[in-house]
């Protein structure tokens, strides 16, 4: 009778028992899946976010931009489907952060190869008051931060609403909307250290990027800026940006 | 032809006074030198530890062609440095560290950046040419190697706690 590893493990490790066995839950936090608050269905933050998922796309990422119908009203969000470089964007008909969640679980793991699945996963601010349903989008989150005093508090309303819920969470900050790489430093240090001292939580820089009359072109002719403009400043930002989320997402040796 | 001749002889003209930029003093030793399949080495310059730097310029983007003119010549040079050094001892050049081929063009796809780590490691310098806004000097920068991704692997344990990361440059801004 045809036998699998399952019927013969037994003889040479010790049953997996009780702690030793990895809950499901623990398996969901390795996923490669990137949560981005967004306060309002802002068209920048959607376009530079879809530009993103381009770029990984591009660095032969399986890339996949998710949102809730909530958010897919602004014209910059992508229609549903395959994008430029199999870039994927993925309108989840649903309102509930756990059903998101979900969805965007079965992506990355039907996704192939798996290993460079990479999922970023557009949250509305109403799901960060309900942070216990939305704890698997929260793991490893992603902000777009503008260094706008009228945008701090909504920042500051998000990374409250994730630190609190999850002291282990990957928070990522991403500062755009600047003139010089010295104002986006000062934005993540000055974010990073009330973090820290408030919140008691790191934050994890991912760059910046430039949102300039590149991306406007992107939003008016829906054509990412890896495509049309790959020299400019905005794109090698993305391409910063988005590599470094691979490199934390997979793994990386120098080159 | 002879057009593309003055343009490449224009831009090695702008280039030369800036290749310290890079990092590493260099002395030009040889300009327009007959190489390997009579193919031209632009340069062939010196670092102040003796290592020879095989110079090759392109007018427009870096490709697998460039690459490969660029191995070619580092093998060609390095091969004659010994002889060199007998017909002139007071050479700055030296047989060890072994020679480098640096390659300059306007910019260099990610195919060639990959095959060039991949042939060479560090044997092979990319570097990219570019006019500056208003003032139209030319500036030099070195292209990192691109990274080597991983086939699959954890999270990495170790993060960079709190500290702003870019791979930007304040001139990236300029325009």
């Amino acid at each position: 009778m045809p036998r699998d590893l399952g019927d013969v493990l037994h003889f040479f490790a010790p049953e997996l028992t009780g702690s030793a066995a990895a809950p499901a839950n623990e398996k969901d936090e390795a996923l490669p899946l990137i949560g981005v608050p967004f306060a309002n269905a802002d068209p920048v933050r959607a376009a530079l976010l879809w530009n993103l998922a381009v770029e990984a796309a591009r660095q032969h990422a399986r890339a996949a931009l998710l949102a809730p119908r909530s958010l897919c009203a602004t014209p910059a969000w992508p229609l549903p489907g395959r994008g430029p470089l199999g870039a994927l964007s993925i309108r989840a008909e649903v309102d509930e952060p756990a059903e998101l969640a979900r969805i965007a679980g079965e992506w990355v793991r039907g996704a192939a190869p798996r290993d460079r699945a990479l999922a970023l996963v557009a949250l509305p601010a109403s799901y960060l008051d309900k942070t216990a349903d939305a704890a698997a989008l929260l793991r490893w989150t992603l902000l777009l931060v503008r260094p706008h005093e009228a945008e701090a508090h909504d920042a500051w309303t998000a990374l409250e609403a994730i630190a609190t819920h999850s002291r282990d969470a990957r928070i990522g900050v991403t500062v755009f909307g600047v003139m010089s790489i010295a104002e986006a430093r000062d934005c993540f240090e000055k974010l990073a250290a009330a973090a820290e001292q408030r919140l008691g939580c790191t934050l994890i820089s991912y760059g910046l990027l430039v949102d300039d009359v590149h991306l406007s072109r992107a939003i008016v002719t829906g054509r990412p800026i890896a495509l049309t403009s790959a020299h400019a400043t905005s794109a090698r930002a993305l391409a910063d940006v988005a590599a470094m989320l691979i490199e934390d997402a997979h793994g990386a040796t120098g080159g | 032809m002879a057009e593309a001749d003055d343009g490449q002889r224009a831009l090695r003209r702008a280039l030369a006074p800036h290749l310290g930029q890079l990092g590493t003093p260099l002395e030009l030793i040889a300009e327009d030198v007959l190489g390997e399949e009579d193919g031209m080495i632009d340069w062939v310059a010196a670092a102040p530890d003796g290592r020879a730097f095989v110079v090759l310029v392109a007018n427009g983007s870096g490709n697998a062609a460039l690459l490969q003119a660029g191995l070619v010549q580092r093998a060609w040079v390095a091969a004659r440095i010994a002889d060199w050094r007998k017909l002139a001892p007071t050479l700055a050049v030296r047989e060890e560290p072994p020679a480098r081929a640096l390659l300059i063009a306007r910019d260099f796809d990610r195919a060639t950046r990959i095959a060039a780590r991949e042939a060479a490691g560090a044997a092979i310098v990319l570097a990219r040419w570019r006019i500056a806004g208003e003032s139209g000097q030319v500036e030099l920068e070195c292209v990192e190697p691109e990274r080597r991704v991983a086939r699959a692997g954890p999270a990495p344990s170790r993060r960079p706690g709190s500290v702003f990361r870019t791979g930007l440059r304040e001139a990236d801004f300029a325009n």
